[in-house]
Formats: structure tokens, C-alpha cells, sequence
């Protein structure tokens, strides 16, 4: 990323979290990777003062207590937290999906490779996208 | 003077005009008197039936003759070329007897008259009526004369006149004797009829 | 003419005969008149010119000879005659000769109208004038005048006797033709009557009553010929509207009956309807349920899987050193077991799918699919697939249609044993199905496997050999069947197999009609 903020993830499989973790250290993706397994915990963390806010989310969508639709709308309905980019990041399809996440105005909906290989691949993608692009300078 | 002979001369060339006039008036009217009888003859001739022996050819005309003083002149001019019952008529004039018989002709003559079919009898030959009759009796000859007493004398018919008319009257006897056929109508014209009394000459 | 048509027969008869008789006297009496008064005329003229004549042939001698008085007493002879009014005779110089007056009239013929010969009528007298010839000589002319009143008073008299006479002929004639015209009227009459009766009483039973022998009779014999034919009618008709009205209630009662069973029938079909819908109902929001639980589940189900698999490599990858060749082995079994899992899944989720997830119907034109599918399963090279046949063009759904093949010749590919392998396919019609096959020379399967190899998770290799589901046969089998066709398969062993599907030509509709009696055989 642009910067060092630190990127929160949104993920209650933790295989799947190491999987991010572990692409990180491969990517050698500096920004520190904040981790939440539901949606109420990202936005506890967000909601917390004292934590830095992200540079970009990663968010998961089949999530228990609060699953990622449920965590967009409270976040894009937040004026000062609907600036952080999100990008979906689940296993799932579904067409349905995908339109709410965008009706939500996530900035990008990547399916989880099966693969790892591939799910490394995503997360380079994810990386230099948001490397080229401009971030919001939050507070 | 001379008005008196004027009156005179005038005078004379009335009476004699009046004469002249008077005689031709006398003329005319006796000529006229004879063109009604050579009419009338004519007409006899019509009314009057000839027995067969005197009319046997159709072609032979009609004889009348004329015996004596012919009185009729030219009176049958008008009829002379008319025929009666188809025939002709042809008219022959004879002298008169008294001359006839010291003529030479005497006999062809006689013949002639005897010919005749209707033989009028002049008045110059009154004396000689009973003659002439005799001559031709038995001949159908139908005599005709125009003087008085004809009828008595045997004449079968007589023309008279009546008031300027002239008339005729008939003995039919004379007639019966002469074969002649008069016809009614004839007869009913004639102012007078005539019947002989039977006599002896007529049974002969 | 027209008073003459609306009057009564009667009238008409009598009137037709009067006029025909006043006619006819009509014409006889003025006939008769006309001869007569010229009879009479011409026998006028005649005796008159005989007298006439007669006058002339006796003035003859009294015109030769002049004597006029002779003449007229033949003229006084006319006296006899009351008649002639007036009678002379001109001598050839045209001047009066001889006059005779009737007694009560002195009418003098003017010389002006002294004609030679012949006869005129004039002012009501005749008047003859005869030339007097004597000897082919024409010597004066006779004219004779007589009155013709008499003869036009007797004319008079003729003629109203004949009017009389007329009068009392039609008389005669009207009564012996009013006594007479009964004869035609009276039968024409009683027919009217009866007729009348007829048709006011509509009875058909009365008959008129033949008089005569002539057409009138027959007209009457006609007539009641055609009552007879009517009452015949008549009682056909009522016998048949009685039938008619039998047959009507029969009929009524049994389109009520029908009516009724159809009242019934559409009640109960209604109600059917009424059920199909709830079924179908229940069936699509079944049908979603099963479709979000088979997405859930295979995605939940392969959830787990993704996360051995990762784990799986991680471990190969990071510990590979310590691993020994076995430890290695078993870890690479371990991902191929999480493969296998991720398909079974998968193929189980296929299987589900099919019959339940519809989709859009298109004209799929094999001949350009079938070659797309024999590229997509990428062969080997040492096998070969051909299309033997023209293939059809079928309303299907394309993604399906795609399964089929798809499996049918990834397993010829997959189990080809020979060197030279060669996979045909083909097509024929038979009846309304189109017959397809692939054909290999295949290892060839036993006959009593045939059954089996359909049936779900059956291979017929060990899943080490060759990897597969075990689905692949069973989807082709159901898709085949839900499109209401077969599948079989012919095969030697060590020759090659022919696997044989039909499809309907028409449109695959028997889908529907097959879920409900799936359905309904459900209940």
C-alpha cells in the first residue's frame, strides 16, 4: 500500500486468515495486518479511538454475528469511516452478493481463490492496485 | 214632195221585206213542218214491223220513197245517213204518176216505188191516192201522205196538223191489209184511228 | 278490367256471357240493319229504274213523235206508286218534256242536277235518271224521284224492333246464364269454402265435394288429394314434433346430467387447479430452498475443504524438508483426497441442480456445439473424435445438453485404453425421438454392469486409476430422462462401448408434466 497503515481484515476462517497472513509475508507487504473475525470486532476496533484507522479493509462476507453486509452498511452509513475502501474478499458467487456489496460501494470484490497460489496472485493484485491509487489521508 | 215618196219607198221595203220575211217565215216554217215529218217518217220506220218477205236481207236499206212534188227539200239531211234497225235508209223520189206513165222508165219504176218500204205520197198526187195505193197493195208498203182523206182512200197513215203541231193519224185496217205490223205505241200517238168497215174488196 | 277481375264468380260468369251476348245481338242487329237498309236501297234503286225503264220504253213513240201529252200520261201512270214524288222525262236536248207531281209536294230537280244516267240519294230522296234510246238513239232521259221516308220509317221501325228484340234476348241470356252459371260457379264456390274452412279451422279432415266431371272436378280431386297429403303431413309432423319433444327432454336430461357431471368435473378440476398451483407453489419455494440449502451446503461443505487444502500445502511446503518420501506420498494423497471431496461436492451439487434450476430453452444447433464440446475436453492426441452423423438442431437448454456430451465423451476419452482411440458420434431419427451415440473402442463394459455404471458415486475403475466422480453417467441419465428421453448402453468388453440416448423431437415438455406425477405419486 501507499502507505503503512495498517490494513484491517474482516475474517472468521482463521486458515483463511493465516492465508492472508501468510501472502502478506510472501508479498512482503509491509502494512500491519489487523485482525477481526466479525464484523462487531472490526467495527469495535474502528470505532476505537485509539487504533489507527485502515488504509484499505479486506472484508470477508460469510461471517457469524455480524456477517460483511451487515458490516458495510453500518460502515458506509459512518461518514468518517465510509472513506476507507473496502474490498470484499469471500468465497462466495453469488450474483446477489456481489450487487449488494457494490450497491454498498465496495471498491472491489475479488472470490478467494481455492488455490493459494492464486490467493497470493489476489492479494498482489490488491496490493499494487492500492499502491497506485490514491488513499485518503484519514485521520 | 220628195218626204211623201220616201215614206213610200220605205213602205214598199217594209211590205216587201215583210213579204220576203213573211214567205220565208212561210218558208222556214213550212221546211220546218216537212223536217219534223221526214222525222217522223223515220220514226215510222221504227214503230212499224215489215212482214219477212219484204225485210229478208239485212243489208238491203230501208227504201222510202218520195212519189210527186217532193215537199221535203233537204228536210232529210239531218236523218239521211242515220240508220233504223240497222239499216240503211235510202230515199227515192219518184215522179207522179201522171208523168210516170208517159215515161219509158214506166216499168222499172213502178218496180221501184213497189220496192219502197214507206212511200210518201206528195199532195200534188191527191187525185191519184186510190191509184197509187192500188200500185203497191200487196207490197207492205206502208203509205204515207199528208193530205185529207188519204186514210179514207186507203192510206195507212196520214199526217195532220194540230195547232202548228204535226200529228198523224192511222187506218190500221189499210195496215192490217198491207201485212204492217203497227206497234201500240205507235198507234196510241195517232190522233185518230181508222177502222174500215168490212168490205168486199178486203176479203179478197 | 280490373272491376271485371274483383267481382264475384257469379257476377263475372254473368257478366262475361250478357257482354258476349249483347255483343253478338249487337252486331247482328246492326248487321241486319246494314243489309237491310242496303237491300232495300239497292231494291229501291231497282224498282225505281225498272219504272223507270218502264216510262222510258213507253215515251219512246212520244219523244220520236214529239207528243209530250202522251208522255205524260205515261208519267200520270206513276201515280200509282205513292212513293215517287216527282217524275219527267227530258227530250235529247236535255229540256224538260214531260213533269209529273205527286200531289201534296212540287219539288223541281234543278237542271243542275240533271245526271244522263244513274242514281243518287240525296236529302231523302231517290233520284234515277234512265236515257230513253230508241233505236241505239238515245232521245231523251227519264228521271224519276222518289221519297225514301217511308223506307227510313220503316228502317226506324226495324231498328227498335230489333233494340226490343235485343233487349229481350239479354234479358233471356241474363237469366238463363244467372240460372246456368251455377253450373261453374256453384262447385268453384263450395271449394272456396271449403278452403276457407281449412284454413281457418286447420282442419284437415273436411274434403270438398267432386261435383262435375270437368276441370273444375279435377281441380276439386286435386284439392283434396293435397288435403289428404296435408293431413298426412300433418300427423308426420305431429308425430315427429312429439318424438322431436321425446328426443328434446332425453336430450335435455342428459345435457343436464352432463351438464352437471361437467359442473362437477370443472369444480373438481378447479380445485385441481387450485392444488397444482399450491403444489407448484410449494414446489418452486421449495425448489429455492433446496437451491439456497445445495448453495450453502456445497459452499459450506468445500469451506472446510479450501482450509485442508491450504493448510495441506503449507505443510508440504514449509516442512518438506521434514519429510520423508512417505510423509510427502501421504500429504500428496491428502490434497488428492481434498480434490476429490471438492468434486464429489460439486458433482453432487450439479446433480441437484439438474431439474431444478431451469433455464432458457434456445434452438441449440449441435452441429456447432458438439465440435465447441470435443475442444473443450481437450483429447489427446492418440484419440480421435469424429461426428458421423448431421446432428439436429434441439430446443434444450444449452448447458445441459452440454453435460451430456460433455460427460459422455470425456468418459470415452478418460477410459480409452487403446493405442488409437477413436470416439464417433452419431445420430438417426427413429419415430419422434432423435437416437444419438458415442461410440468408442473403449475397454467395453460388462453386461452387468450395464445398470450400475448409471447409479450415483459408481465407478467402474478404482478412483485411483482412473479419477471420477461417479456422477457423470448419473446427470447424463437424468437430463436424458427429464427431456423425456432413454439411455443405454451397448458394449463387448475389450471391443468398445456405445452409449445410445434419445430426445424427442418436439419440445421437451414433458418435464412438467413429469414432476407433477412425481409429485402427485409423492402423496
Amino acid at each position: 500500500m501507499r502507505n503503512s497503515k495498517p490494513v484491517l481484515l474482516v475474517e472468521d476462517d482463521s486458515v483463511d486468515a493465516m492465508t492472508v497472513k501468510r501472502a502478506f509475508k510472501d508479498l512482503k507487504v509491509l502494512n500491519p495486518l489487523v485482525l477481526t473475525t466479525n464484523g462487531e470486532e472490526a467495527l469495535r476496533y474502528l470505532r476505537n479511538e485509539s487504533n489507527e484507522k485502515p488504509c484499505v479493509t479486506l472484508l470477508d462476507l460469510n461471517m457469524p454475528k455480524m456477517n460483511g453486509i451487515e458490516f458495510l452498511k453500518v460502515v458506509k452509513a459512518d461518514d468518517v469511516l465510509k472513506k476507507i475502501p473496502v474490498v470484499v474478499l469471500t468465497t462466495s458467487k453469488e450474483e446477489s452478493d456481489i450487487v449488494e456489496s457494490f450497491n454498498l460501494s465496495v471498491a472491489g470484490y475479488i472470490v478467494k481463490p481455492v488455490d493459494y497460489k492464486k490467493f497470493v496472485e489476489a492479494v498482489r493484485a490488491i496490493e499494487v492496485y492500492w499502491t497506485l491509487s490514491e488513499l485518503p489521508d484519514g485521520e | 214632195m220628195k218626204n211623201k215618196i220616201s215614206k213610200f219607198i220605205g213602205l214598199m221595203t217594209v211590205l216587201i221585206a215583210g213579204t220576203i220575211t213573211a214567205g220565208r217565215g212561210a218558208e222556214s216554217e213550212s221546211s220546218r213542218e216537212y223536217q219534223i215529218k221526214a222525222a217522223f217518217l223515220y220514226n215510222f220506220i221504227k214503230f212499224v214491223d215489215w212482214p219477212e218477205e219484204k225485210t229478208t236481207d239485212s243489208n238491203e236499206p230501208t227504201i222510202i220513197g218520195i212519189i210527186g212534188k217532193d215537199p221535203f227539200g233537204d228536210a232529210f239531211e239531218p236523218v239521211k245517213d242515220k240508220p233504223v234497225k240497222d239499216r240503211k235508209i235510202v230515199i227515192n223520189r219518184f215522179k207522179g204518176l201522171e208523168e210516170l206513165k208517159e215515161s219509158p222508165e214506166k216499168h222499172p219504176q213502178i218496180e221501184a216505188i213497189r220496192k219502197c218500204h214507206l212511200l210518201f205520197i206528195c199532195r200534188s198526187e191527191k187525185q191519184k191516192f186510190k191509184e197509187t195505193i192500188d200500185l203497191v197493195k200487196d207490197r207492205s208498203v206502208l203509205t204515207v201522205a199528208d193530205s185529207e182523206g188519204f186514210l179514207e182512200s186507203g192510206g195507212i197513215i196520214n199526217f195532220t196538223m194540230e195547232e202548228k203541231k204535226v200529228c198523224f193519224e192511222i187506218n190500221v185496217t189499210a195496215a192490217k191489209r198491207a201485212k204492217l205490223e203497227i206497234r201500240s205505241q205507235l198507234l196510241k200517238l195517232a190522233k185518230r184511228i181508222v177502222e174500215e168497215k168490212p168490205s168486199s174488196e178486203e176479203k179478197n | 278490367m280490373s272491376i271485371l277481375q274483383n267481382m264475384a264468380i257469379k257476377h263475372k260468369l254473368v257478366s262475361i256471357i250478357m257482354l258476349a251476348c249483347i255483343t253478338a245481338l249487337t252486331l247482328a242487329g246492326a248487321a241486319f240493319i246494314g243489309w237491310e237498309r242496303s237491300t232495300f236501297r239497292s231494291e229501291m234503286v231497282r224498282s225505281l229504274s225498272t219504272q223507270a225503264e218502264m216510262i222510258a220504253e213507253n215515251c219512246k213513240a212520244a219523244l220520236a213523235f214529239q207528243d209530250a201529252e202522251d208522255a205524260k200520261k205515261t208519267l200520270q201512270a206513276l201515280h200509282v206508286d205513292a212513293s215517287i214524288v216527282f217524275g219527267c222525262v227530258y227530250n235529247k236536248d236535255n229540256k224538260l218534256f214531260a213533269t209529273y207531281y205527286r200531289d201534296y209536294a212540287e219539288i223541281k230537280v234543278h237542271p243542275s242536277d240533271f245526271q244522263e244516267t244513274g242514281f243518287s240519294f240525296a236529302k231523302g230522296f231517290l233520284t234515277v235518271f234512265k236515257p230513253i234510246v230508241l233505236d241505239g238513239e238515245i232521245v231523251g232521259t227519264v228521271c224519276l224521284r222518289c221519297d225514301m221516308s217511308p223506307m227510313y220509317a220503316m228502317l226506324k221501325r226495324n231498328i227498335s224492333i230489333i233494340v226490343a228484340v235485343l233487349l229481350l234476348s239479354s234479358l233471356a241470356a241474363l237469366l238463363v246464364s244467372a240460372r246456368l252459371q251455377k253450373v261453374i260457379s256453384g262447385p268453384i264456390l263450395s271449394l272456396a269454402q271449403v278452403a276457407k274452412v281449412v284454413s281457418e279451422k286447420k282442419d284437415y279432415s273436411t274434403r270438398a265435394l267432386k261435383q262435375n266431371n270437368d276441370e273444375v272436378g279435377s281441380l276439386i280431386e286435386a284439392f283434396n288429394e293435397m288435403l289428404e297429403q296435408i293431413q298426412y303431413r300433418d300427423l308426420e309432423l305431429t308425430d315427429a314434433k312429439e318424438q322431436l319433444e321425446i328426443r328434446v327432454q332425453q336430450r335435455t336430461a342428459e345435457l343436464t346430467t352432463a351438464n352437471e357431471q361437467l359442473t362437477t368435473e370443472v369444480a373438481i378440476r378447479k380445485k385441481a387447479e387450485e392444488r397444482q398451483a399450491e403444489l407448484l407453489k410449494q414446489l418452486e419455494s421449495t425448489n429455492k430452498e433446496l437451491n439456497d440449502f445445495a448453495h450453502i451446503v456445497s459452499h459450506d461443505l468445500k469451506a472446510p475443504l479450501r482450509g485442508i487444502k491450504t493448510l495441506a500445502n503449507w505443510i508440504s511446503t514449509d516442512y518438506a524438508d521434514k519429510l520423508d518420501q512417505v510423509g510427502r506420498e501421504q500429504i500428496d494423497l491428502l490434497l488428492g483426497r481434498v480434490d476429490r471431496m471438492h468434486n464429489l461436492i460439486d458433482g453432487v451439487l450439479q446433480y441437484s441442480r439438474v431439474g431444478r434450476i431451469k433455464e432458457e430453452m434456445s434452438q441449440v444447433n449441435l452441429n456447432e456445439l458438439v465440435p465447441d464440446i470435443i475442444d473443450m475436453i481437450a483429447s489427446p492426441d492418440r484419440v480421435t473424435v469424429t461426428v458421423e452423423d448431421e446432428l439436429p438442431v434441439i430446443e434444450c437448454e444449452k448447458t445441459r445438453i452440454t453435460q451430456v456430451f460433455q460427460n459422455l465423451l470425456s468418459n470415452a476419452v478418460k477410459y480409452m485404453d487403446k493405442p488409437e482411440g477413436q470416439v464417433k458420434i452419431g445420430c438417426v431419427q427413429e419415430d419422434e425421438f432423435w437416437k444419438f451415440s458415442v461410440a468408442d473402442n473403449g475397454p467395453g463394459i460388462e453386461e452387468r454392469h450395464f445398470e450400475k455404471i448409471f447409479q450415483i458415486f459408481q465407478t467402474l475403475s478404482p478412483r485411483d486409476e482412473v479419477e471420477s466422480t461417479g456422477i457423470g453417467l448419473t446427470l447424463v441419465k437424468k437430463i436424458v430422462e427429464m427431456y423425456g428421453g432413454r439411455i443405454w448402453v451397448e458394449s463387448k468388453v475389450g471391443k468398445g462401448s456405445t452409449f445410445f440416448f434419445t430426445l424427442p423431437k418436439q419440445k421437451v415438455g414433458g418435464k412438467n408434466a413429469k414432476l407433477q406425477a412425481s409429485i402427485v405419486s409423492r402423496r
